[in-house]
Protein backbone atom coordinates (compact mmCIF):
# COMPACT_ATOMS: atom_id res chain seq x y z
CA UNK A 1 0.00 0.00 0.00
CA UNK A 2 0.96 3.60 -0.58
CA UNK A 3 2.87 5.21 1.98
CA UNK A 4 1.15 8.23 1.36
CA UNK A 5 4.08 10.43 0.83
CA UNK A 6 3.47 12.93 -2.02
CA UNK A 7 5.57 13.91 -5.58
CA UNK A 8 5.41 16.55 -7.25
CA UNK A 9 5.32 15.52 -10.96
CA UNK A 10 6.34 18.21 -13.12
CA UNK A 11 3.97 20.03 -15.08
CA UNK A 12 2.84 19.72 -18.51
CA UNK A 13 5.02 22.55 -19.50
CA UNK A 14 8.18 21.47 -18.12
CA UNK A 15 7.48 18.06 -19.51
CA UNK A 16 7.08 19.29 -23.04
CA UNK A 17 10.19 21.21 -22.57
CA UNK A 18 12.14 18.05 -21.67
CA UNK A 19 10.89 16.56 -24.52
CA UNK A 20 11.69 19.18 -26.71
CA UNK A 21 15.12 18.94 -24.44
CA UNK A 22 15.17 22.69 -24.41
CA UNK A 23 15.43 22.10 -20.21
CA UNK A 24 19.04 22.89 -18.42
CA UNK A 25 21.22 19.38 -17.72
CA UNK A 26 20.53 19.37 -14.29
CA UNK A 27 16.74 19.55 -14.82
CA UNK A 28 16.49 17.72 -17.49
CA UNK A 29 18.33 15.14 -15.74
CA UNK A 30 16.56 15.01 -12.72
CA UNK A 31 13.00 15.30 -14.66
CA UNK A 32 14.31 12.44 -16.66
CA UNK A 33 15.07 10.02 -13.36
CA UNK A 34 11.40 11.05 -12.20
CA UNK A 35 10.17 9.89 -15.66
CA UNK A 36 11.53 6.70 -15.95
CA UNK A 37 9.96 5.87 -12.79
CA UNK A 38 6.51 7.38 -13.53
CA UNK A 39 3.66 5.92 -15.52
CA UNK A 40 1.64 9.15 -15.55
CA UNK A 41 4.54 11.22 -16.90
CA UNK A 42 5.13 8.52 -19.28
CA UNK A 43 1.33 8.53 -20.09
CA UNK A 44 1.54 12.38 -20.46
CA UNK A 45 4.31 12.31 -23.07
CA UNK A 46 2.45 10.11 -25.24
CA UNK A 47 -0.87 11.98 -24.76
CA UNK A 48 1.13 14.59 -25.88
CA UNK A 49 3.06 13.10 -29.01
CA UNK A 50 -0.87 11.63 -29.78
CA UNK A 51 -1.83 15.21 -29.86
CA UNK A 52 0.95 16.22 -32.50
CA UNK A 53 0.19 13.65 -34.82
CA UNK A 54 -3.72 12.85 -34.07
CA UNK A 55 -4.03 15.02 -37.20
CA UNK A 56 -2.39 12.60 -40.02
CA UNK A 57 -4.56 9.56 -38.01
CA UNK A 58 -6.26 8.26 -41.38
CA UNK A 59 -8.47 6.10 -39.74
CA UNK A 60 -9.70 8.75 -37.03
CA UNK A 61 -10.21 11.08 -40.16
CA UNK A 62 -12.58 8.99 -41.29
CA UNK A 63 -14.39 7.78 -38.60
CA UNK A 64 -14.92 11.48 -37.45
CA UNK A 65 -16.00 12.27 -40.65
CA UNK A 66 -13.76 15.31 -40.77
CA UNK A 67 -15.02 15.55 -44.86
CA UNK A 68 -17.99 17.01 -44.00
CA UNK A 69 -17.25 18.18 -40.53
CA UNK A 70 -14.64 20.45 -41.65
CA UNK A 71 -16.77 23.10 -43.19
CA UNK A 72 -19.21 22.96 -40.57
CA UNK A 73 -16.63 23.60 -38.10
CA UNK A 74 -15.31 26.53 -40.20
CA UNK A 75 -19.69 27.95 -39.82
CA UNK A 76 -19.30 27.03 -36.19
CA UNK A 77 -16.29 29.62 -35.66
CA UNK A 78 -17.40 31.94 -38.29
CA UNK A 79 -20.89 32.68 -36.42
CA UNK A 80 -20.52 31.70 -32.58
CA UNK A 81 -16.69 32.02 -32.10
CA UNK A 82 -16.04 35.14 -33.69
CA UNK A 83 -18.82 37.04 -32.19
CA UNK A 84 -17.33 36.57 -28.88
CA UNK A 85 -14.02 37.50 -30.15
CA UNK A 86 -15.32 40.54 -30.90
CA UNK A 87 -16.61 41.66 -27.85
CA UNK A 88 -14.21 44.07 -26.31
CA UNK A 89 -11.48 42.73 -24.54
CA UNK A 90 -12.39 39.09 -25.37
CA UNK A 91 -8.92 38.43 -26.26
CA UNK A 92 -6.18 37.61 -23.75
CA UNK A 93 -7.89 38.87 -21.27
CA UNK A 94 -4.84 38.94 -19.27
CA UNK A 95 -2.19 40.88 -21.27
CA UNK A 96 1.08 39.76 -21.79
CA UNK A 97 4.31 41.40 -20.28
CA UNK A 98 7.56 40.90 -20.73
CA UNK A 99 8.42 43.13 -18.03
CA UNK A 100 7.29 40.56 -15.32
CA UNK A 101 7.49 37.66 -17.26
CA UNK A 102 11.12 37.40 -17.89
CA UNK A 103 11.98 38.02 -14.17
CA UNK A 104 9.85 35.80 -13.05
CA UNK A 105 10.62 32.70 -15.59
CA UNK A 106 14.17 33.50 -14.71
CA UNK A 107 13.21 33.24 -10.99
CA UNK A 108 11.89 30.11 -11.44
CA UNK A 109 14.16 28.25 -13.24
CA UNK A 110 16.63 28.82 -10.40
CA UNK A 111 14.22 27.51 -7.97
CA UNK A 112 13.87 24.49 -9.68
CA UNK A 113 17.40 24.05 -10.16
CA UNK A 114 18.48 24.67 -7.04
CA UNK A 115 15.95 22.98 -5.00
CA UNK A 116 17.06 19.41 -4.73
CA UNK A 117 15.46 16.32 -4.87
CA UNK A 118 12.13 17.59 -6.36
CA UNK A 119 11.64 15.01 -9.00
CA UNK A 120 12.97 12.38 -6.51
CA UNK A 121 11.18 9.51 -5.10
CA UNK A 122 7.74 7.15 -5.19
CA UNK A 123 4.79 9.10 -3.89
CA UNK A 124 1.23 10.07 -4.61
CA UNK A 125 -0.72 12.03 -7.47
CA UNK A 126 -0.53 15.40 -6.91
CA UNK A 127 -3.91 16.78 -8.92
CA UNK A 128 -2.21 20.69 -8.49
CA UNK A 129 0.73 20.00 -10.67
CA UNK A 130 -0.21 16.88 -12.37
CA UNK A 131 0.57 16.74 -15.65
CA UNK A 132 -2.88 15.71 -16.29
CA UNK A 133 -4.34 18.71 -15.69
CA UNK A 134 -1.44 21.04 -16.93
CA UNK A 135 0.76 23.71 -14.98
CA UNK A 136 2.58 26.75 -15.52
CA UNK A 137 5.15 27.79 -18.21
CA UNK A 138 8.89 27.50 -17.79
CA UNK A 139 11.55 27.01 -19.96
CA UNK A 140 13.16 28.99 -23.53
CA UNK A 141 12.38 32.70 -23.90
CA UNK A 142 13.68 35.87 -26.10
CA UNK A 143 13.35 39.37 -25.39
CA UNK A 144 13.18 41.84 -27.30
CA UNK A 145 15.34 44.66 -26.26
CA UNK A 146 15.72 47.59 -28.69
CA UNK A 147 14.00 49.54 -30.53
CA UNK A 148 10.82 49.75 -28.89
CA UNK A 149 8.81 52.65 -28.71
CA UNK A 150 8.95 55.87 -30.91
CA UNK A 151 12.03 57.26 -32.33
CA UNK A 152 12.77 60.10 -34.19
CA UNK A 153 14.88 58.82 -37.58
CA UNK A 154 15.47 54.91 -37.58
CA UNK A 155 16.80 52.74 -35.35
CA UNK A 156 20.62 51.76 -35.65
CA UNK A 157 20.57 48.22 -34.54
CA UNK A 158 18.01 45.37 -33.25
CA UNK A 159 18.74 43.87 -29.67
CA UNK A 160 17.19 41.09 -28.24
CA UNK A 161 18.10 39.13 -24.61
CA UNK A 162 17.89 35.15 -24.70
CA UNK A 163 17.64 33.21 -21.52
CA UNK A 164 19.81 30.56 -23.24
CA UNK A 165 22.65 29.90 -26.21
CA UNK A 166 21.06 29.12 -29.58
CA UNK A 167 23.15 28.36 -32.87
CA UNK A 168 21.39 31.34 -34.27
CA UNK A 169 18.84 33.66 -34.88
CA UNK A 170 16.48 34.88 -37.44
CA UNK A 171 14.88 38.55 -37.11
CA UNK A 172 11.67 39.32 -39.61
CA UNK A 173 10.43 42.68 -39.21
CA UNK A 174 6.73 43.46 -40.21
CA UNK A 175 4.24 46.37 -40.80
CA UNK A 176 1.56 47.12 -38.74
CA UNK A 177 -0.96 45.58 -41.39
CA UNK A 178 1.92 42.19 -41.36
CA UNK A 179 3.16 42.89 -44.64
CA UNK A 180 6.84 41.12 -44.08
CA UNK A 181 9.40 44.40 -44.75
CA UNK A 182 12.41 42.30 -43.56
CA UNK A 183 13.73 38.75 -42.73
CA UNK A 184 17.53 38.34 -42.24
CA UNK A 185 18.59 34.33 -40.90
CA UNK A 186 21.58 32.82 -39.56
CA UNK A 187 22.61 36.09 -36.94
CA UNK A 188 24.92 34.72 -34.91
CA UNK A 189 24.98 37.04 -31.68
CA UNK A 190 21.88 39.12 -29.57
CA UNK A 191 22.79 41.86 -31.69
CA UNK A 192 22.00 43.26 -35.29
CA UNK A 193 23.25 46.47 -37.27
CA UNK A 194 20.51 47.84 -39.47
CA UNK A 195 21.27 46.79 -42.85
CA UNK A 196 20.74 48.85 -45.61
CA UNK A 197 18.02 47.32 -47.22
CA UNK A 198 16.20 47.77 -44.40
CA UNK A 199 16.83 51.20 -43.64
CA UNK A 200 15.72 51.72 -47.04
CA UNK A 201 12.26 50.30 -46.88
CA UNK A 202 11.59 51.95 -43.65
CA UNK A 203 9.27 54.85 -44.18
CA UNK A 204 8.58 57.67 -40.94
CA UNK A 205 5.66 57.86 -39.55
CA UNK A 206 5.22 54.19 -39.73
CA UNK A 207 4.73 51.51 -36.49
CA UNK A 208 6.87 48.29 -37.14
CA UNK A 209 6.88 45.15 -35.22
CA UNK A 210 9.76 42.76 -34.87
CA UNK A 211 10.31 39.26 -33.82
CA UNK A 212 13.51 37.04 -32.90
CA UNK A 213 13.49 33.21 -33.36
CA UNK A 214 15.93 31.19 -31.86
CA UNK A 215 17.85 27.90 -33.65
CA UNK A 216 19.77 25.25 -32.61
CA UNK A 217 20.76 22.84 -35.18
CA UNK A 218 17.79 22.82 -37.71
CA UNK A 219 14.99 23.39 -35.12
CA UNK A 220 13.47 27.06 -34.12
CA UNK A 221 13.32 26.48 -31.06
CA UNK A 222 11.91 29.59 -29.19
CA UNK A 223 10.36 33.00 -29.97
CA UNK A 224 9.67 36.36 -29.07
CA UNK A 225 6.89 38.11 -28.63
CA UNK A 226 6.13 40.91 -31.50
CA UNK A 227 8.11 43.96 -30.17
CA UNK A 228 7.41 47.32 -31.61
CA UNK A 229 8.75 50.27 -32.59
CA UNK A 230 7.66 53.25 -34.72
CA UNK A 231 9.25 56.43 -36.38
CA UNK A 232 7.76 59.25 -36.15
CA UNK A 233 10.30 61.22 -38.37
CA UNK A 234 13.31 60.95 -40.50
CA UNK A 235 16.41 63.78 -40.03
CA UNK A 236 16.50 66.43 -42.25
CA UNK A 237 19.45 65.46 -44.12
CA UNK A 238 22.65 67.69 -43.75
CA UNK B 1 -6.90 35.22 -45.63
CA UNK B 2 -3.37 34.28 -44.44
CA UNK B 3 -1.47 36.87 -46.05
CA UNK B 4 2.13 37.47 -44.12
CA UNK B 5 1.59 34.69 -41.83
CA UNK B 6 3.29 31.76 -43.27
CA UNK B 7 6.28 33.64 -42.28
CA UNK B 8 5.50 33.34 -38.86
CA UNK B 9 5.18 30.39 -36.24
CA UNK B 10 2.71 29.64 -34.39
CA UNK B 11 4.10 31.64 -31.01
CA UNK B 12 4.75 34.12 -32.67
CA UNK B 13 1.15 34.40 -34.13
CA UNK B 14 -0.67 34.31 -30.80
CA UNK B 15 1.73 36.92 -29.77
CA UNK B 16 0.50 39.02 -32.69
CA UNK B 17 -2.91 38.29 -32.02
CA UNK B 18 -2.52 39.35 -28.34
CA UNK B 19 -1.01 42.67 -29.27
CA UNK B 20 -3.24 43.67 -32.46
CA UNK B 21 -5.71 40.81 -32.33
CA UNK B 22 -6.57 41.08 -35.66
CA UNK B 23 -9.32 38.64 -37.25
CA UNK B 24 -7.17 37.60 -40.02
CA UNK B 25 -4.87 36.61 -37.45
CA UNK B 26 -7.13 34.66 -35.21
CA UNK B 27 -8.39 32.71 -38.49
CA UNK B 28 -4.85 32.03 -38.78
CA UNK B 29 -5.01 30.59 -35.50
CA UNK B 30 -7.96 28.80 -35.69
CA UNK B 31 -7.06 26.89 -39.27
CA UNK B 32 -3.61 25.70 -37.73
CA UNK B 33 -5.39 23.88 -34.96
CA UNK B 34 -8.98 23.38 -35.77
CA UNK B 35 -8.25 19.55 -37.45
CA UNK B 36 -6.29 18.63 -34.32
CA UNK B 37 -8.83 20.03 -31.51
CA UNK B 38 -11.68 18.21 -33.61
CA UNK B 39 -10.17 14.95 -33.78
CA UNK B 40 -9.01 15.09 -30.33
CA UNK B 41 -12.47 15.98 -29.41
CA UNK B 42 -13.95 12.99 -31.29
CA UNK B 43 -11.70 11.09 -29.41
CA UNK B 44 -13.66 11.66 -26.41
CA UNK B 45 -17.30 12.03 -27.46
CA UNK B 46 -17.18 9.45 -30.38
CA UNK B 47 -19.90 12.49 -32.15
CA UNK B 48 -19.49 14.86 -34.77
CA UNK B 49 -22.30 16.95 -33.73
CA UNK B 50 -20.73 17.00 -29.96
CA UNK B 51 -17.02 17.44 -30.76
CA UNK B 52 -18.35 20.53 -33.00
CA UNK B 53 -19.70 21.80 -29.99
CA UNK B 54 -16.69 20.98 -27.38
CA UNK B 55 -14.40 22.64 -29.97
CA UNK B 56 -15.95 25.78 -30.71
CA UNK B 57 -16.01 26.31 -26.66
CA UNK B 58 -12.37 25.36 -26.47
CA UNK B 59 -11.75 27.91 -29.04
CA UNK B 60 -13.47 30.55 -27.23
CA UNK B 61 -11.34 29.57 -24.19
CA UNK B 62 -7.97 29.24 -26.57
CA UNK B 63 -8.55 33.06 -27.33
CA UNK B 64 -9.71 34.43 -24.10
CA UNK B 65 -6.55 33.32 -22.23
CA UNK B 66 -4.47 34.07 -25.02
CA UNK B 67 -2.81 36.73 -22.95
CA UNK B 68 -1.62 34.17 -20.58
CA UNK B 69 0.38 32.74 -23.14
CA UNK B 70 4.09 33.75 -21.97
CA UNK B 71 5.73 31.64 -24.85
CA UNK B 72 7.93 29.36 -22.94
CA UNK B 73 6.43 26.40 -24.41
CA UNK B 74 5.23 25.77 -27.45
CA UNK B 75 1.76 26.98 -28.49
CA UNK B 76 1.11 23.42 -29.40
CA UNK B 77 1.69 22.06 -25.71
CA UNK B 78 -0.65 25.29 -24.61
CA UNK B 79 -3.41 24.40 -26.97
CA UNK B 80 -3.18 20.85 -25.88
CA UNK B 81 -3.36 21.57 -22.59
CA UNK B 82 -6.41 23.48 -22.84
CA UNK B 83 -7.94 20.99 -25.00
CA UNK B 84 -6.99 18.35 -22.66
CA UNK B 85 -8.71 19.98 -19.86
CA UNK B 86 -11.53 21.07 -21.64
CA UNK B 87 -12.69 17.25 -22.36
CA UNK B 88 -12.10 15.97 -19.21
CA UNK B 89 -14.33 19.02 -17.78
CA UNK B 90 -16.89 17.86 -20.10
CA UNK B 91 -16.53 14.24 -19.70
CA UNK B 92 -16.84 14.88 -15.98
CA UNK B 93 -20.00 16.36 -16.34
CA UNK B 94 -21.90 14.24 -18.91
CA UNK B 95 -19.90 11.19 -17.69
CA UNK B 96 -22.52 8.43 -17.52
CA UNK B 97 -23.66 9.34 -21.11
CA UNK B 98 -20.08 8.90 -22.64
CA UNK B 99 -18.93 5.89 -20.65
CA UNK B 100 -22.50 4.37 -21.85
CA UNK B 101 -21.86 5.32 -25.53
CA UNK B 102 -18.36 3.96 -25.05
CA UNK B 103 -20.08 0.42 -23.39
CA UNK B 104 -22.11 0.63 -26.74
CA UNK B 105 -19.56 1.52 -29.34
CA UNK B 106 -16.98 -0.58 -28.59
CA UNK B 107 -18.71 -3.98 -27.85
CA UNK B 108 -15.58 -5.69 -26.05
CA UNK B 109 -15.68 -7.88 -22.89
CA UNK B 110 -14.26 -6.01 -20.80
CA UNK B 111 -16.92 -5.11 -17.92
CA UNK B 112 -16.74 -2.77 -16.06
CA UNK B 113 -16.96 -4.09 -12.22
CA UNK B 114 -17.64 -1.21 -10.38
CA UNK B 115 -13.82 -0.17 -11.55
CA UNK B 116 -15.35 3.30 -12.84
CA UNK B 117 -18.26 3.74 -9.85
CA UNK B 118 -14.76 3.34 -7.60
CA UNK B 119 -12.31 5.60 -9.06
CA UNK B 120 -15.10 8.31 -9.30
CA UNK B 121 -15.76 7.55 -5.70
CA UNK B 122 -12.00 7.78 -4.73
CA UNK B 123 -11.72 11.24 -7.12
CA UNK B 124 -14.56 12.50 -4.87
CA UNK B 125 -13.26 11.66 -1.70
CA UNK B 126 -9.51 13.78 -2.48
CA UNK B 127 -7.87 9.44 -2.13
CA UNK B 128 -7.69 8.94 -6.46
CA UNK B 129 -4.21 10.18 -5.87
CA UNK B 130 -3.68 7.33 -3.06
CA UNK B 131 -5.07 4.84 -5.14
CA UNK B 132 -3.44 5.31 -8.01
CA UNK B 133 -0.08 5.48 -6.35
CA UNK B 134 -0.86 2.22 -4.62
CA UNK B 135 -1.84 0.41 -7.82
CA UNK B 136 1.08 1.79 -10.05
CA UNK B 137 3.25 -0.66 -7.48
CA UNK B 138 1.12 -3.18 -8.72
CA UNK B 139 0.34 -3.10 -12.56
CA UNK B 140 3.11 -2.66 -14.94
CA UNK B 141 3.31 1.15 -16.29
CA UNK B 142 1.67 0.05 -19.22
CA UNK B 143 -1.36 -1.24 -17.64
CA UNK B 144 -1.95 1.75 -15.18
CA UNK B 145 -1.36 3.71 -18.34
CA UNK B 146 -4.56 2.07 -19.97
CA UNK B 147 -6.39 1.76 -16.88
CA UNK B 148 -6.16 5.34 -16.73
CA UNK B 149 -6.91 6.30 -19.95
CA UNK B 150 -10.17 4.05 -20.01
CA UNK B 151 -11.36 4.07 -16.64
CA UNK B 152 -10.89 7.71 -15.78
CA UNK B 153 -10.67 9.67 -19.13
CA UNK B 154 -13.34 7.31 -21.19
CA UNK B 155 -11.12 6.58 -24.23
CA UNK B 156 -12.51 3.69 -26.34
CA UNK B 157 -9.79 0.35 -26.50
CA UNK B 158 -8.90 1.36 -30.30
CA UNK B 159 -8.21 5.04 -29.05
CA UNK B 160 -5.80 3.34 -26.35
CA UNK B 161 -4.21 1.14 -28.53
CA UNK B 162 -3.17 4.32 -30.19
CA UNK B 163 -1.86 6.43 -27.68
CA UNK B 164 0.01 3.84 -26.56
CA UNK B 165 1.43 2.68 -29.49
CA UNK B 166 -0.22 -1.05 -28.74
CA UNK B 167 0.69 -3.39 -31.68
CA UNK B 168 -3.24 -4.42 -31.94
CA UNK B 169 -6.11 -3.70 -30.50
CA UNK B 170 -6.04 -7.10 -28.37
CA UNK B 171 -2.67 -5.58 -26.95
CA UNK B 172 -4.16 -2.63 -25.00
CA UNK B 173 -7.47 -4.62 -24.36
CA UNK B 174 -4.91 -7.24 -22.47
CA UNK B 175 -3.93 -4.25 -20.57
CA UNK B 176 -7.18 -3.10 -18.88
CA UNK B 177 -8.06 -6.65 -18.40
CA UNK B 178 -5.44 -7.12 -16.02
CA UNK B 179 -5.20 -3.65 -14.90
CA UNK B 180 -8.41 -4.67 -13.78
CA UNK B 181 -8.02 -7.24 -11.99
CA UNK B 182 -4.93 -6.03 -10.04
CA UNK B 183 -7.34 -2.59 -9.54
CA UNK B 184 -10.13 -5.38 -8.04
CA UNK B 185 -7.54 -7.16 -5.53
CA UNK B 186 -6.19 -3.93 -4.42
CA UNK B 187 -9.77 -2.83 -3.61
CA UNK B 188 -10.45 -5.91 -1.56
CA UNK B 189 -6.84 -6.40 -0.18
CA UNK B 190 -6.40 -2.75 0.93
CA UNK B 191 -9.56 -1.93 2.08
CA UNK B 192 -10.13 0.97 0.62
CA UNK B 193 -13.75 2.05 2.11
CA UNK B 194 -14.65 3.60 -1.19
CA UNK B 195 -18.59 2.28 -1.19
Amino acid sequence: MSDGRKINHPDLFELAAYAEGSLGVELSAAIGRHVSDCAICQLELKRMERFESIDTDEELLAASGWESAEADLEAGYRDKVRPVMAAPDSVGKVRFSWRWVAPLAAAAIVVAIVIPGRFTGPGGYSDEQSPLRGGEETAVFIEPVAPLGQFTGPPEFFAWSASKPFDSFSLQVFSLKLEPVFEQTGIRSEKRSVSDSLLAALRPGQVYLWTVTGHTGLESEAASAPARFEILEFPPEK
Amino acid sequence: MSRGFGNLNDEQLAFLIVESCTEDACDELFRRFRKKIYLWCFSYTHDRDESMELAQEIFIKIFANLGKFAGRASLTTWVYRITRNQCLTRLERERANWMKRLDDMEGIDVPDSGCLEKLRQAELKGSLEEILDAAGDRMKQEELQAFILHYREGLTVREITRSLGCENLTGARTLIQNARRKFQRLVEEEGYSIE
